[in-house]
């Protein structure tokens, strides 16, 4: 068995592979497209405040599913369509990681609801990682662990639903979230890679982005469907997503940079040695600033926000399909950095070998 | 930079089409807003590299308010 995992220096959250690629990437997004030119009501008709938000935040265009629809149902598109586009056989596939926060059920988790629509082996491992914008790479370094244990193929969904969750009337949340579910094939390389992994956590963020109510240690009742309105006139419940935007902002601006410094150091890579460098697409002006305070060029920072909003845990999956990389390339190198809820916090340094990347679809558009 | 290129950056970026000085009290210029907060934090980080929180610049009443945050880095 191949030991693709290296332990690099003294830091406990800092890992090194060598034995495992992304060999194909596809998202697909809710069915139901929203655009923010079409709703200036929900401003109050304020176009100076709506031409500032296009222009600062990039508010355009984004994707919510239809009631019925879930993450696992954009999920499985994905991961079908995948599946036939790189002619894999399902009993080749030897895990699938789920990320969402959205999911079919409580119990168990959407990595089983996935594992019986797909039809995967009883051989297949099915686990689930409850995170947001940072669980694709999280999910990510678990798939390369496992390849590293000796599997051959993992594949990685990641999606959220978030338009369920949000208040519509909440101003700060609603007109950012794409709705989509993304797949990602990992697959053991006899070829050597180099891949990078840095993760961070921390549980102070706990508050500053979470859902108050509606599970166990505040369960739902009447108060908690409370609809009520904050400072700056957004409404929502205890039950509805919350986030302390300037918070979460402050966290973005202070860590991301330096995570951001430290994977590059640590995986002794400079810049100019990535092709692109895909960051979370929490809106435009958080890529925009990141890519401004590490002084990277614009044309190596994907941002895709005005087109497809911010897509939560397939955000970066989904950046990546919409960037369609490079054709005249075999081989290129990528840099991947989700944040958000937890807080958590992860990038990682990709070597590339002719993955396959479909573009976006939306869901029930396509027969995969 | 000095203070008064500080304030310049903040009108630019905010879009604050009003004319202001260190007196003026943020509530009243239409511009000021979470958008307005949160953009100005990033100015805070970007052109004076001071970690300044977003409970700080919550707080702040007024420009000078504002201004005086960023105190110990204008020349």
């Amino acid at each position: 068995m191949v030991i693709g995992l290296k332990r690099n220096g003294d830091l406990m959250s800092f890992f090194e592979f060598e034995n495992a690629k992304v060999a194909g990437i596809s998202v697909c997004l809710g069915e139901n497209v929203c655009l923010f030119d079409e709703q200036p009501e929900y401003y109050n008709n304020n176009e100076l405040l709506c031409r500032r938000l296009k222009k600062t935040i990039g508010f355009g265009k984004r994707y919510e599913a239809a009631e019925k629809t879930t993450t696992a149902d954009l999920c499985a598109e994905a991961a079908l369509k995948l599946i036939k586009s790189m002619r894999l056989d399902v009993n080749e596939i030897d895990a699938i990681i789920s990320v969402t926060q959205t999911p079919d059920y409580y119990m168990p988790g959407n990595a089983h609801v996935l594992h019986e629509r797909l039809n995967l082996s009883k051989n297949c491992l099915a686990l689930d990682v409850e995170l947001g914008c940072s669980g694709f790479v999280y999910a990510l370094f678990l798939s390369y662990l496992m390849i590293s244990a000796g599997m051959n193929r993992v594949l990685v969904v990641a999606g959220d639903t978030l338009s369920k969750v949000i208040n519509r009337k909440d101003r700060s949340e609603a007109p950012l979230f794409t709705d989509s579910g993304s797949a990602c094939i990992v697959e053991r390389t006899i070829q050597k890679t180099e891949s990078f992994f840095l993760l961070k956590s921390d549980g102070k963020g706990v508050t500053k982005m979470f859902q108050p109510a509606s599970a166990y240690r505040c369960p739902s009742d009447e108060n908690t469907k409370i609809e009520y309105m904050d400072r700056d006139g957004n409404i929502r419940s205890a039950e509805n997503f919350f986030m302390n935007g300037l918070e979460v902002f402050n966290f973005t601006l202070t860590e991301q940079p330096m995570m951001l410094q430290e994977l590059l150091t640590r995986s002794g890579k400079e810049a100019v040695d990535v092709d692109y460098f895909i960051f979370h697409q929490g809106n435009k002006y958080i890529v925009e600033t990141l890519a401004k305070s590490m002084k990277i060029p614009f044309d190596k920072v994907p941002c895709f926000f005005p087109e497809y909003g911010n897509q939560s845990s397939a955000s970066i999956p989904g950046t990546i399909c919409a960037q369609g990389m490079m054709k005249e390339k075999f081989s290129y190198s990528l840099v991947l950095q989700g944040f958000g809820i937890g807080y958590s916090w992860g990038g990682c340094f990709l070597d590339m070998r002719d993955p396959l990347i479909l573009p976006p679809f939306v869901y029930g558009e396509e027969n995969a | 930079m000095k203070r008064a290129e500080f304030l310049q950056e903040i009108i630019d970026t905010v879009e604050i089409e009003d004319v202001i000085n260190e007196n003026t009290v943020l509530d009243d210029l239409e511009e000021w807003d979470s958008l307005a907060s949160i953009t100005t934090l990033a100015l805070f980080k970007q052109k004076l590299g001071l970690n300044v929180g977003a409970q700080e610049v919550k707080k702040c009443q007024t420009v000078k308010e504002l201004l005086d945050l960023g105190v110990a880095k204008y020349e």
